[in-house]
């Protein structure tokens, strides 16, 4: 095995030729390919010198370059929207010298069930950009669960409809103390009418044993029902399982899940009124 | 490989294998304020500012970092000159064993660059990732809100 | 004369601070071979075969064979070898040691030996152990201590009793993560073995090595090299390390360096003594007349420091408490997992626990209010200790009692629970903590401090007590410089080295402010006497026990401390009402430790003792499964962060010691100490309910709480 070799492409027709190549990983600057033997890679291609280091509001979109980081979002949305749902899922996620390499690029290939990203991310029908064996905007759902879209490819953006994060939201880290890889994430987003009418409604739990679950049950108790029509406590709830983890068993993750999704539904009809 | 590390504002080549993290080129080339703590990222021993940003140096694949400032512990204040920062951690009480120092020091100096007058719950995140086991972070609190006072003062 | 406990510059700061104190890590040296140690991957098994590949040049693989003396490390009994031979006892055990010049190297040989094992029934709990219908691990049945004491006639009480209540108490397991890893550096120059290393116990690691290479004194040095945090779990185990190197460094004639890194750290080092603690207390007329405490530990596979943790513990049984009659039995057991080892109170903790939600409890049962309960059974100055010793001095409770109440507006609190989302809970400990070495250690460790005036007149402190963060080359240097009335800058006290300094004892045990601190003062009061400028003097003082010191080891009668440091806390807690997440949000606390040397440091050494006996009873969760521990990195065992800690503050009432220095008694256990049954008596006031085991963890207080309610529907 010969040693390790580092490309830092700076034109995205380098990077989509070098991508392509067998045993060749995209490294973002984040954290996820360090878990096992970094040697394991014939090749490591750094995206630092392509310029994906922004975050663009204007428009339709949010456009989010791949190697911005966790930091980055939050500084952003601190000036610009607190109200965003990446705020409020980032704020708060791992430690901060953590949050200065995490990236949103990195979160997506790796997408671990412990990430506070993946579930606001999924609640916004997002849509990432590949770029090498395929080329174009994909939605984020798609990508990961499909292993031939992450061969051969380097994620350069992603994006979302903006007016998909001005509704209400909610993010929940299940942890035993603020710094903790959270067990699971619960991420709910509502639009809610100016007559009180809840016109949209987007949950989904990570780190379940599907490793992500689109909460459509609880979904269809809600949308199109006036906010002051619902009675959260008697809502039935999707059936979402758990694996034992490190920091709390799968009974407790259960009971931790009913509490804290209809607490999070709770505390967004609270905001409505 | 061989890559030119830009540390405390000296400009050097040097070379390591392509797999490395910084903290080990670091460690390896005479920089030991930087300490190894855990390898995991959770402990905050490692911390060094990459282009001002505190990173775990752990973390941090070294041929990433080629080319961006670097900054440990010893590019802030030295025995002899120490940095207003150090000079209130000592006043405060806040260096026990002393291990988590250097990266304390220098998850307090990204912060006060960012924030000159921390409340409580700033410093509490701008710590959060440092552990300490001897402080009980009483004394390191009082220390960042000292410091952030004598940054002020120096100014 | 100045005032001994103001506060001064510490003395180890500066260079702390500016990243140039070097680590053991820190070092380094042209053609140094790095270690690897290769350990066992069964819990229990006989080793049938070892099966090294071709080792390219400058690459070593040292065994048990090469071990020219005793392959036992020299401990309290003679069962816990350097590296295993025939068989393994725990997961994780050393077997053998792989150097070399590249780290990486080695780390690949290391990970390509292949070990052919006969796997031998392991005895994974405790009760298993009792049970003894495996082949025991310890003597006959796997028992490293069986101990008992009694005083006064506790069968009589029961019989007396109004009422006789029983409880059953567990603690778990607790990994001190000292923010540095373990480390040792070993050379073998002119036919001396010399090691560097993280240590509290210089002469405990040379006296290992002595026995394991079967040599005399003088061919062996152990240097201590600035410590990053030890809280005890570098008080035995580093003679371990220290004799791996050594013998790396032996075989091959280089310098070796075996650090660990923080998953071996966290997996394969000792840990706090899991205990399973049961209490019988016979009431009568309101009081606690007798009490029988039986206490079980979980001492892993070799005996290590065990049955002086047990000791301590079952010293520690009653606690605060004046109780007439009492037993207390002892057991330390063998299981197959790592040794356990020290850990800042050393048995006291687990006691402590106990004691402390017993009373708990018994008041609540009593409908009588815990604090006022618990005073009533207080210690007075002329009461007699569990073991018959002797109470001389003043015991200031009722003060330090009051003024943690008042500090914490404890009563009040109380009766208003604050209203919110969460449930308010608030709950109170209060505690001792005897002074020095368990029982006769310290008549046995004979401690000399010497002090050598040099020509220039700078005094240097030569004993062979460590800092590792808890302060003593700034309190010692003040005791010195006080006594002989110089500036704190002429006096010097380096790190450790076993060629120049004497056996003053380890730096254990709370000692080494009181005891070797109480030398020091001695010893510069006769070198004030017999000072001359400009000449070199020197002066030592050996440790005897005050004469009045009256200990039976065989019978646990009598003296188990020369003195003794007192506490209280106060600690406030919100519980989340559906989820039971715990938050602690402030600890109020009051000492008496005596003088306090230097009030900063002591007020480190209480918020740091403090919340890790906080992290003690919430987070800090390490289970078992199969032989191995299911948290071994710094992700699954988690330890309090500047987020978690909860605000803080203290008081300290000082009754001093007339043989400690200026007055001081023991600081560094006694702040950990009543953390934990605070925080346990402040969730049980949340819930209204009763528990029995720390940590107190979300989940299990869910399944109590389920109980509960379904009891009462």
């Amino acid at each position: 095995m010969g040693e390790l070799v580092w490309y830092f492409p700076d034109s995205i027709e380098e990077l989509k030729e070098i991508v392509q190549e067998e045993g060749v990983v995209v490294h973002g600057g984040g954290t996820g390919l360090l878990r096992g033997d970094i040697r394991r890679y014939k090749g490591l291609v750094d995206l630092g010198k392509l310029g994906f280091s922004y975050i663009k509001n204007d428009g339709e979109f949010v456009e989010i370059g791949a190697t911005s980081t966790y930091n980055d979002l939050v500084s952003f949305f601190k000036e610009k929207n607190t109200k965003s749902i990446l705020y409020k899922s980032l704020l708060e996620s791992a430690t901060t010298p953590l949050r200065n390499r995490i990236t949103i690029g990195g979160s997506v290939a790796y997408f671990p069930p412990w990430s506070d990203i993946a579930g606001p991310l999924l609640a916004l029908s997002s849509e990432v950009y590949l770029t090498g064996s395929r080329e174009g905007w994909f939605k984020l759902t798609d990508y990961v669960q499909s292993k031939e879209l992450k061969k051969g490819t380097a994620i350069l953006k992603i994006r979302y409809e903006k007016e998909k994060d001005s509704g209400y939201s909610h993010h929940f880290r299940a942890v035993r103390n603020r710094v903790d890889h959270p067990a699971f994430t619960i991420t709910l987003l509502m639009e809610v009418s100016d007559n009180r009418e809840i016109q949209a409604a987007t949950f989904y739990v990570v780190g379940s044993k599907d490793r992500f679950k689109k909460l459509t049950v609880l979904e269809s108790q809600v949308i199109g029902k006036r906010v002051d029509d619902i009675h959260v406590e008697s809502l039935s709830l999707d059936n979402v399982e758990f694996y034992g983890k490190v920091q709390f068993s799968p009974e407790y993750q259960r009971t931790l899940f009913e509490v804290e999704v209809k607490r999070g539904i709770y505390k967004i009809l609270e905001m409505v009124k | 490989m061989k890559g030119i590390f830009k540390i405390n504002g000296k400009e050097l080549e040097i070379s390591f294998e392509a797999h490395k993290v910084l903290l080990d080129v670091l460690r390896e080339n005479g920089f030991t304020e930087v300490k190894e703590g855990c390898r995991e990222g959770e402990c905050g021993a490692c911390v060094v500012l990459l282009d001002g940003k505190p990173v775990n140096s752990c973390q941090v694949l070294a041929a990433s970092a080629m080319g961006h400032e670097i900054t440990t512990v010893k590019g802030i204040g030295t025995l002899h000159n120490p940095h207003p920062i150090e000079e209130a951690f000592v006043e405060a009480g806040a260096v026990q064993c002393g291990f988590c120092t250097p990266g304390m020091v220098i998850a307090t100096y990204a912060l006060l660059k960012e924030n000159k007058d921390p409340s409580d719950e700033d410093i509490k995140r701008a710590l959060d990732g440092n552990l300490c086991r001897c402080t009980g972070y009483v004394k390191i609190k009082k220390a960042v809100k000292l410091a952030a006072k004598k940054v002020s003062e120096n100014e | 004369m100045r005032d001994i406990s103001k506060p001064v510059r510490r003395f180890d700061a500066s260079e702390k601070i500016a990243g140039v104190a070097r680590f053991v890590d820190d070092h380094y040296e042209e053609g140094m071979l790095y270690g690897k140690i290769v350990r066992s991957e069964r819990v229990r098994a006989k080793i049938k075969a070892i099966k090294i590949p071709e080792l390219p040049e400058g690459y070593h693989v040292i065994s048990a064979k090469d071990i020219p003396g005793k392959n036992r490390i020299k401990m309290i009994f003679d069962d816990w070898p350097f590296l295993a031979e025939d068989v393994v006892n725990y997961f994780g055990e050393p077997i053998l040691l792989v150097v070399g010049p590249e780290r990486e190297k080695v780390y690949e040989i290391s990970e390509s030996i292949e070990i052919e094992y006969e796997d031998i029934p392991a005895i994974l709990s405790v009760e298993e152990a009792l049970l003894n219908k495996k082949p025991p691990i310890y003597g006959e049945n796997n028992l490293f201590a069986d101990y008992f004491f009694e005083k006064g006639d506790v069968e009589n009480a029961f019989s007396e009793a109004d009422e006789v209540i029983e409880e059953e108490f567990k603690t778990g397991f607790q990994e001190h993560i000292y923010l540095e890893p373990q480390g040792m550096i070993a050379k073998y120059n002119n036919g001396r073995i010399e090691v560097f290393g993280s240590m509290q116990c210089p002469f405990y690691v040379k006296n290992a090595l002595i026995e394991e290479f079967d040599t005399k004194p003088d061919k062996i040095r152990v240097v201590q090299t600035t410590t990053g945090g030890g809280f005890g779990g570098k008080e035995e185990y580093p003679s371990q390390i220290a004799g791996i190197a050594a013998l790396g460094a032996y075989k091959t004639g280089k310098t070796v360096k075996l650090v660990y890194d923080r998953a071996e750290d966290v997996e394969f080092t000792t840990k706090r003594h899991p205990s399973h603690i049961r209490i019988k207390g016979a009431v009568k007329n309101g009081k606690v007349i007798g009490i029988e405490v039986e206490i079980i530990l979980n001492a892993g596979s070799y005996a290590g420091l065990s049955s002086v943790v047990l000791q301590r513990g079952m010293f520690a049984a009653t606690g605060a408490y004046s109780i007439p009659n009492v037993r207390v039995i002892g057991k330390a057991v063998a299981t197959n997992i790592v040794p356990m080892g020290a850990f800042r109170g050393f048995g006291a903790p687990q006691s402590i626990f106990a004691i402390e939600t017993f009373m708990n409890h018994v008041a609540k049962r009593l409908g009588r209010d815990p604090v006022e309960f618990k005073l009533s059974h207080r210690y007075r100055k002329g009461d007699t200790t569990a073991t018959g010793g002797l109470l001389r001095n003043e015991v200031r409770l009722p003060e330090i009692v009051n003024r943690v109440l008042s500090m914490s507006d404890y009563y009040s609190k109380k009766k208003e629970k604050k209203e919110g989302k969460k449930l308010y809970g608030i709950g109170f400990s209060m505690f001792l903590h005897g002074c020095g070495f368990t029982g006769n250690g310290e008549e046995i460790l004979k401690s000399i401090a010497r002090l050598k005036k040099r020509k220039d007149n700078k005094v240097e402190i030569l004993i062979s007590n460590v800092d590792m963060g808890q302060g003593p080359q700034t309190t010692l240097r003040k005791v010195v410089a006080e006594v002989l009335g110089i500036p704190y800058e002429d006096v010097i006290y380096e790190n450790p080295d076993t060629d120049r300094v004497p056996d003053s004892g380890p730096t254990v045990a709370s000692r080494t402010a009181m005891i070797v601190g109480g030398l020091l003062y001695r010893a510069a009061k006769e070198l004030k006497e017999k000072w001359v400028d400009g000449e070199e003097i020197v002066v030592e003082k050996q440790y005897r026990h005050p004469e009045y010191i009256k200990w039976d080891q065989e019978k646990f009668k009598g003296d188990a401390y020369p003195e003794y440091s007192w506490g209280a806390n106060v600690i406030e807690v919100e519980v989340d009402p559906i989820t039971y997440e715990i938050d602690v949000k402030k600890a109020y606390a009051v000492f008496d430790l005596g003088t306090p040397l230097d009030r900063k440091i002591i007020e480190g050494q209480i918020h740091g003792g403090m919340l890790q006996g906080i992290g003690y009873a919430t987070l800090e969760v390490m289970e078992q499964k199969d032989g191995r521990f299911m948290q071994r990195t710094i992700t699954d065992y988690i330890v309090p962060t500047a987020l978690d800690a909860p605000l803080f503050e203290t008081d300290l009432v000082s009754q001093p010691y007339e043989h400690g220095p200026f007055g001081a008694k023991c600081a560094g256990e006694l702040t950990f100490v009543g953390a934990a049954p605070a925080v346990c008596a402040a969730v049980e006031d949340a819930l209204q309910i009763d528990l029995y085991e720390i940590p107190i963890r979300p989940e299990k207080l869910l399944t109590i709480m389920e109980k509960k309610n379904e009891s009462e529907v």
